[in-house]
């Protein structure tokens, strides 16, 4: 079972990183998800061959949301650096 | 322990194994249990998980860094994201992608063959070095 990413960190410069909690969004997210499964369930009721096509989206979209926990990206351009790392 | 030295003697003679095979074989047999064995025998790699790119480089005498770490998971939900678009939409990416120099049709592409195209992209590796650059693509 793969959850979604729980923590942001950016880092500008030289200056101490910033920790985003991501997981307080979560909540935001299942909610949002569930109001578009509804949404989903009632546009099955007028066209039931759209029905799995967005279904498979909306997983898709979670399984990407899912996915990008590891990435990390480092930038350091002439004494600027920018640091992004998602877990 | 002797039939199975036989064994392998006679499966190289036949052609069964190759040299290489047979030492390692033989390794494994002579090897107190279990002790390491021979790259033959050894347990599988440990499948990649995360695509690196490293680019290196100075211009006007700063140097410049940059370095990206994607979840092969990533690329693989991606593919199967992208796998979903509507049939109309697959020819102005088909186009798009001529335009780029890639003769490709994307209707074409099944679920397989993206899973197929992950699982080779770990055994990935490009080493680009000129004009003061340095690139690196690989995955661990």
């Amino acid at each position: 079972m793969t959850f979604l990413p729980g923590l942001l960190r950016v880092r500008v410069r030289r200056w101490p990183a910033l920790w985003l909690p991501l997981f307080l969004l979560w909540p935001l997210v299942l909610v949002l998800f569930v109001v578009l499964w509804a949404l989903v369930f009632a546009l099955e009721q007028r066209s039931p061959q759209r029905r799995s096509s967005v279904f498979a989206c909306l997983a898709g979209v979670w399984r990407l949301l899912c996915a990008t926990r590891g990435t990390s990206v480092d930038v350091e351009v002439a004494s600027r650096r920018l640091c992004v790392s998602i877990y | 322990m002797k039939e199975e030295r036989r064994r392998i003697l006679n499966m190289l003679s036949e052609g069964k194994i190759s040299a290489q095979e047979a030492d390692a074989l033989l390794d494994a047999v002579s090897a107190p249990a279990g002790a390491p064995v021979g790259d033959a025998l050894a347990a599988p790699v440990k499948a990649a998980k995360y695509l690196r790119v490293l680019v290196e480089g100075d211009e006007d005498g700063r140097s410049n860094k940059v370095n990206v770490r994607v979840p092969l998971d990533l690329i693989r939900a991606g593919m199967r994201l992208a796998a979903l678009l509507p049939a109309v939409a697959y020819e102005p990416v088909n186009r798009a992608l001529k335009e780029q120099g890639l003769d490709l049709d994307v209707s074409k592409v099944k679920p397989e063959n993206l899973e197929e195209l992950v699982a080779h992209l770990q055994e990935l590796s490009v080493d680009v070095e000129g004009g003061g650059e340095k690139v690196r693509v690989f995955c661990e």
